[in-house]
């Protein structure tokens, strides 16, 4: 006979009925217990202000807007009762794109796995080391929303479009960000794997070059993934002649062909005249589709990307249809519990149903969201394999 | 001021504009069984809609879909079956009226569609050629025109020869057209798309033809119909009236076309309006990409269905009769 009633215990009433509602809600919200492994998303975009509406016809359609800038033209020479020329205006750029939505792979308990829970339960009367395992398991559901949202970040950033060929669902094409045709850019005099090429002036060169052309006079920044940036940027003659030269004014001990660290190279640096703040993009995601199990990123390996400062853009979501049908409509034997993560991008179901005889738990993280840039129009793209024509 | 954005625009004066349409009933499909039904089990990731409309139009609750769950590293899709139904006989080639007639020598085949009697005017007119290399007998007259035809073939130079055909009555409209009928709960035909006749099993091929045109047209004595112009020299074939037109996965006409939808496995649970344009390829991020989620299972009156070809009915596993339960 069983010492505790497993139906009252916490694991239990994470499913059970609508008068436990905020349970379930309580205790996602407790920040310690879910952790943000696959990052990236958060330190490049930020969600929404308020949810996008599902439209009857069937698309989630959010729009973003952002003025188009041209540098400023030189003035006119005139006589002192001439009047002025009318100066061309440029208008506002914008795109619209829709909402996905997406679904991690579920977790299902059958009663015969939920009975031998009970009877540990009844072993050890807490039911902690299975709210412990099951918190776990949660944990990599909500990791596959969170490496979600950053590689489709990190394909935006890289190539101003979000090609979706993962998983075992839908592939298909999601969004193209208005980028002007001007902001994509080749490397410069040489391609940055070249051995004689200068990356940093080059770099210099085409940030000179986009606010010379643009007029933005904002704080920008540089973005270059993992891999260029310690395979291409730190073994670069030009980088090392400056780093060499850099410690040796300032009486730093160096030897000359050793290969820089990061935390060297950013100390260099700091000096490099016109040179904007450059960022290494650490950003990898697990693809399981059913050719196999790869390793895949999001940027484009070959890409380095010029921005503004601060966020890129907001992450745009939408209600959940089927979150919405359980909670109004589920059937009486169906029992629909949810909880939102990230503030409302990602819910987290679950649901008891049945499977013949017997009852079935489901748990499930499902998410309509999307990032939009929205600063597309001064955002520029350098495909460093490419040197100029 | 600048360059039109055709989707969002300004103008500066006042606009009269009307729209008109109503909200349709509803007819329901699903067979009314006591008990709990088991019936609406969505199958997991939905498809990508491979065959999407082109325009406006819409499939509804019932229809059977054929839905491949990715399983190769390709995408999941679903395929919709659309479902014609022949309006009237078709009479593919054009009538020949020399063979009504018995004759000592054969006139030559052009003479043949040269003239015609009008009724109307008693005299010998040329034909009016409908221009798809057919005969047409009193264009857009619903009556069909009783009348004896007399050919006069002038290519023996002094010498003419005189037919007389047996009075006939044609039911055939003209080749190069075929009437499809139409109601608020059929699927639309579309200009440019490939379509054959039912086959009697899946894998049977035949022939593939498309439309230049389709037009929403009422025809007395056929009722609403679809008026779909065949395009160019291309033929469906002899057709008869009820026969099901469905879509092929051939991409040029011609004979040997395979049905596009050979294996419906699964059902739409409700009906799905197509409003957007599709995207013409994997580089038009601008036109629409349909997904959706069919059901596994349901019970579904025939007569209330689309129309259900014959080497559909084949994988049907309901023994009631007028039922059809996938």
């Amino acid at each position: 006979m069983a010492k505790y009633d497993f139906n009252s215990s916490r694991y239990a009433r994470f499913f059970s009925s609508q008068s436990n509602i905020r349970f379930l809600q309580t205790y996602v919200d407790n920040v310690a217990l879910f952790q943000t492994n696959f990052g990236f998303w958060k330190e490049n975009f930020v969600k929404a202000d308020t949810m996008t509406p599902v439209s009857p016809e069937g698309p989630a359609a959010f729009m973003v807007k952002a003025k188009i800038a041209d540098a400023a033209p030189l003035m006119d020479l005139r006589d002192r009762l001439g009047d002025t020329n009318t100066m061309d205006t440029e208008g506002i750029s914008f795109y619209t794109g829709t909402i996905p939505d997406l679904a991690a792979p579920g977790i299902k308990e059958t009663a015969l796995e939920r009975y031998n829970k009970e009877l540990q339960f009844a072993e050890f009367g807490n039911d902690a080391d299975i709210i412990n395992a099951w918190t776990q398991k949660v944990q990599t559901l909500k990791d596959s929303a969170d490496s979600t949202l950053s590689n489709m970040s990190a394909q935006l950033l890289s190539t101003g479009k979000i090609i979706w060929n993962y998983g075992k669902g839908n592939y298909a094409p999601l969004q193209k960000a208005e980028i002007p045709a001007r902001n994509f850019k080749s490397a410069g005099e040489k391609v940055w794997t070249a051995a004689d090429c200068n990356i940093l002036a080059q770099m210099v060169e085409l940030e000179k070059n986009y606010r010379e052309e643009s007029g933005f006079a904002g704080a920008m920044k540089w973005q270059i993934p993992y891999e260029m940036f310690h395979n291409v940027l730190l073994k670069n003659a030009e980088v090392k002649l400056w780093i060499k030269d850099y410690r040796y004014h300032a009486s730093l001990p160096w030897e000359a062909n050793a290969v820089p660290t990061e935390e060297v190279f950013r100390q260099a640096i700091v000096d490099y005249p016109g040179l904007s703040p450059i960022e290494v993009v650490v950003e990898k995601q697990r693809n399981v589709s059913h050719s196999g199990v790869t390793t895949v990123h999001g940027w484009d390996s070959k890409t380095a990307v010029l921005r503004p400062q601060g966020f890129a853009g907001n992450i745009m979501y939408a209600d959940l249809i089927d979150v919405k049908l359980g909670q109004m409509y589920s059937a009486s034997n169906i029992i629909y519990q949810a909880a939102q993560l990230e503030g409302g991008i990602y819910s987290l179901v679950n649901t008891t149903c049945d499977n013949g005889r017997f009852k079935e738990w489901h748990t499930d993280v499902l998410m309509s969201a999307i990032p939009a840039l929205t600063e597309f129009p001064n955002h520029v793209i350098v495909d460093t394999t490419v040197a100029d024509a | 001021m600048g360059t039109l954005n055709e989707n969002y625009g300004v103008y500066n004066g006042t606009v009269l504009l009307q729209q008109r349409g109503t909200i349709g009933g509803s007819r329901s499909v699903f067979v009314g069984l006591k008990g709990n039904k088991n019936d609406l089990v969505l199958v997991p990731t939905g498809g990508i809609v491979q065959n999407p409309f082109k325009s406006k139009a819409k499939i509804f609750a019932g229809d059977l879909i054929e839905f491949i769950p990715n399983y190769n590293g390709a995408t999941a899709k679903c395929y919709l079956l659309k479902t014609f139904t022949v309006a009237e006989d078709v009479v593919s080639s054009t009538v020949n009226l020399l063979d009504m007639a018995a004759t000592a020598s054969a006139p030559t085949a052009t003479a043949l569609s040269q003239n015609y009697f009008d009724t109307t005017t008693k005299k010998i007119v040329p034909s009016k050629s409908d221009g798809a290399g057919g005969f047409e007998w009193d264009a857009d007259n619903a009556a069909a025109p009783v009348a004896t035809a007399i050919y006069v073939d002038l290519s023996d130079g002094d010498k003419t020869y005189l037919w007389q055909t047996n009075q006939m009555v044609l039911t055939a409209v003209t080749s190069g057209k075929v009437y499809i009928k139409r109601s608020g709960y059929t699927h639309k035909p579309e200009a440019g798309v490939m379509y054959m006749k039912a086959p009697s099993t899946k894998d049977a091929t035949g022939t593939a033809a498309s439309f230049s045109s389709v037009v929403e047209k009422s025809i007395a004595g056929l009722g609403d119909v679809y008026e779909c112009t065949m395009n160019g020299a291309e033929s469906l074939g002899s057709l008869a009236e009820n026969d099901i037109l469905v879509e092929s996965a051939a991409t040029v006409a011609g004979a040997g076309a395979s049905v596009l939808v050979k294996n419906p496995n699964t059902v739409a649970p409700y009906d799905y309006d197509f409003l957007f344009e599709p995207a013409t390829g994997d580089e038009d991020f601008d036109g629409a990409r349909y997904m959706m989620t069919p059901v596994l299972h349901s019970v579904m009156i025939k007569s209330k269905m689309s129309a259900i070809p014959a080497y559909v009915e084949l994988i049907n596993k309901s023994l009631i009769q007028g039922w059809f339960e996938l």
